[in-house]
């Protein structure tokens, strides 16, 4: 997106991996919302935020990822934060993203990734 | 240097510190000036300054590098410097955003004093019409996963990271700019945190039966990389072991000698926890997992014997998280529930009062409820403080409102604040249940002509905020309810003038700033903050500012936390 701040998105069989690095801010979110609008399948259920890479989240951001957290949400799937850290952890804790029903925070996307994967194939079992 | 002329926040400590009065306070630090060139820095102070024509402020990840360049260096905590970052980025964004006419010229000016920051972003485009309600809106309470909404974080950001913010549109300002500014003094920037000890998540712990040594043994080599195993060869044991050391699963043999793995799973469901922990049979007669007997024992899994490790392994762990969500979603209904029952709710008028009550409902705090009965010629009020932490707690607090809503309504005397009291005291003597509970409360009664009368019963002074911004504590003492036998409470009487205010507030609130928690303290801190705000907010919007940026500043599990605020206006 720009020589600071990239994103890329991943999709798994049991998630949807969108990866940022650098910072996410209004410019960002600006360009990245058409690029989830098409990578991001409208179906899909568990995604997994990976934040390893940024250093600096602003409120646009939050609104961004609240986006994404309806789209798991209305497709009964959970939303995962990972290796959220420094700034970023702070103004997700700030905004009230608690780790809970809606929102986890996971050490890293690999972490995250067997989380949903365990909670998808709860799920899908019958009873 | 943030001056104190115009801080009501400095103003209303001095009435609560003993010494010379406003006027003969001495003033180390000079005047701030609204607008021109804000406030003045002194020689030594560092200074960040960018004039910026046209669109240039667009560029803001250019300013911020800028910015952070700058503050490397200054010894400010990093944490500090990125919440510097972030208001001039959330401020700036909204200037080439939301103004009608964009700005044309922008300065951007952050001083770094000896006793305080401040960052001053002034701009020449359209002012703020609605600065302060958009201030009050954003002091609600803002949960990102439970609102859902897209926008609207930009503010209360703002506000949790300063304590002193104000804005000054264009044809208040002496330089014809609008300025929005935030300010905090040095001794409110926390110093880095130190790092945090790393913390080992509390591992799993798997009982696993079976009267075979060799699969015994290899299950817990198996499981053991990951989980506190406890290996029993009889089943006996773990029933013995299960409530004193309850595990997050059990795995265990179908059939064994003397107790077999249903007699063990019936025994371990009539224990405390036994039934909605997880349970898997794993057994070398695979036709048990068809079995309509099996199956009514409510177990959550059959593993045929020989079990692959890494199959073993992902059944265990799907279990037990799925087992964690279930009692953590149903937690957090149970609180939700609780908390929406509890939460303070009292009229905004009175007569010639009005009241504004603020709160925060913790999600594992006590809990704070109010109760209040009106009648023609005066409103009591009840504030509670259940102690405690937890599901607990806040069920506690939801049975002690629960009778206290019935004995306030009923008890013929509940208008006296100090025979109230007494009569919740004797009640709660005599009641095994309710003694148990630590509780403080406050009941006071609002009158025409500004009168109050208030009796507490261990729960903090109240403090009075005068017109001037001066202000005293109000004494006022008495045993927690049902700790002594027959007490008496003292009822203190006082007489508001129009414009004065009453502060009540729970420990909650007050112990967000420190531990000393007190109103007292609570104003000692907002003055040694030299807050720096040039314009007077109401009093309640600045005190619930300064608990919201102590908040963000603390690691302090949050309680829940009440203050409630009656002025008196006048004869209504």
């Amino acid at each position: 997106m720009t020589a600071e701040a990239q994103l890329s998105v991943h999709n798994e069989d049991d998630y949807v991996l969108i990866s940022f690095s650098g910072f996410i801010d209004a410019s960002v979110v600006q360009m990245a919302r058409p690029v989830l609008l098409e990578k991001v399948p409208p179906t899909c259920g568990h995604i997994i935020i990976d934040l390893a890479g940024v250093d600096f989240l602003d409120s646009h951001g939050v609104g961004l990822f609240v986006s994404l957290l309806k789209r798991a949400h209305a497709n009964r799937g959970h939303l995962y934060f990972a290796g959220a850290d420094g700034q970023p952890a702070s103004v997700l804790r700030m905004v009230g993203f608690s780790n809970g029903d809606l929102v986890s925070y996971s050490a890293d996307a690999k972490e995250a990734a067997q989380q949903a994967a365990a909670a998808k194939t709860d799920a899908e079992e019958p009873g | 240097m943030a001056g104190k002329k115009g801080n009501p926040l400095a103003r209303i400590l001095r009435a609560f510190r003993p010494g010379p009065a406003q006027e003969d306070m001495p003033h180390a630090e000079k005047p701030v000036e609204i607008g021109g060139t804000g406030d003045m820095p002194d020689a030594q102070d560092a200074v960040f300054l960018r004039e910026l024509a046209g669109s240039a402020y667009d560029d803001i990840p250019a300013l911020r590098r800028a910015l952070s360049d700058f503050l490397r260096g200054q010894g400010l905590p990093a944490a500090y410097d990125s919440r510097l970052m972030l208001t001039m980025t959330e401020v700036l964004t909204n200037l080439a955003r939301h103004p009608e006419d964009k700005p044309r010229h922008v300065r951007i000016s952050l001083r770094i004093g000896a006793r305080d920051v401040a960052l001053d972003i002034a701009d020449d485009s359209t002012p703020f019409s609605d600065f302060e309600e958009k201030r009050k809106a954003a002091l609600q309470p803002h949960h990102a996963g439970e609102t859902m909404r897209e926008s609207g974080y930009g503010l209360p950001c703002i506000l949790k990271q300063h304590s002193g913010i104000s804005y000054v549109p264009a044809e208040k300002s002496a330089d014809g700019l609008n300025h929005f500014r935030v300010s905090d003094a040095r001794g409110d920037i926390a110093a880095p945190a130190p790092p945090a000890p790393p913390r080992e998540a509390r591992r799993g712990r798997v009982f696993v039966v079976d009267d075979d040594p060799v699969t015994l043994a290899a299950n817990r080599k198996i499981l053991g990389e990951s989980y506190d195993v406890t290996a029993f060869s009889a089943a006996i044991d773990a029933v013995k072991e299960f409530s004193r050391n309850r595990p997050d699963i059990v795995i265990s043999d179908l059939h064994m000698p003397e107790m077999d793995g249903a007699a063990l799973r019936r025994a371990l469901s009539v224990l405390p926890g036994g039934d909605v922990t997880p349970f898997i049979f794993l057994s070398a007669q695979s036709e048990g997992a068809q079995s309509p007997y099996i199956n009514a024992l409510g177990v959550d899994d059959f593993l045929c014997k020989p079990v692959e490790p890494a199959q073993l392994k992902s059944v265990v762990e799907r279990l037990i998280r799925r087992a964690q969500q279930v009692r953590q979603s149903l937690e957090g209904r149970f609180h939700e529930d609780l908390n929406r029952y509890l939460k303070p709710a009292l009229p905004e008028r009175y007569g010639g009062w009005r009241i504004t009550t603020l709160n925060r409902m913790a999600e594992a705090g006590g809990g704070d409820f109010t109760l209040h009965r009106e009648t023609p010629e005066q409103m009591t009020v009840f504030l509670a403080d259940v102690m405690g932490h937890g599901a607990q707690a806040k069920f506690f607090a939801y049975a002690y409102a629960g009778y206290l809503r019935s004995l306030f309504r009923r008890e013929a005397g509940a208008e006296d604040p100090a025979a109230f009291l007494a009569s919740l005291s004797d009640a709660v003597e005599g009641d095994a249940f309710l003694e148990s509970i630590i509780m403080t409360c406050q009941c006071f009664r609002l009158s025409d002509g500004g009168r109050v009368d208030i009796a507490s019963a261990g729960h903090p002074c109240p403090g009075l905020v005068r017109e001037d911004g001066g202000g005293e504590i109000i004494e006022v003492a008495g045993p927690l309810p049902g700790l002594v036998a027959a007490p008496r409470y003292a009822l203190k009487s006082l007489t508001l003038k129009p414009g004065e205010s009453l502060v009540f507030a729970t420990d909650g609130f007050l112990q967000s700033f420190d531990d000393k928690a007190t109103v007292e303290g609570l104003f000692q801190r907002l003055a040694e903050a030299e807050a720096g705000d040039m314009r007077k907010p109401p009093l309640p919007t600045l005190l619930w500012n300064e608990f919201l940026a102590a908040q963000a500043l603390t690691d302090r599990a949050p309680d829940d936390a009440t203050l409630i605020i009656a002025e008196y206006g006048g004869t209504s």
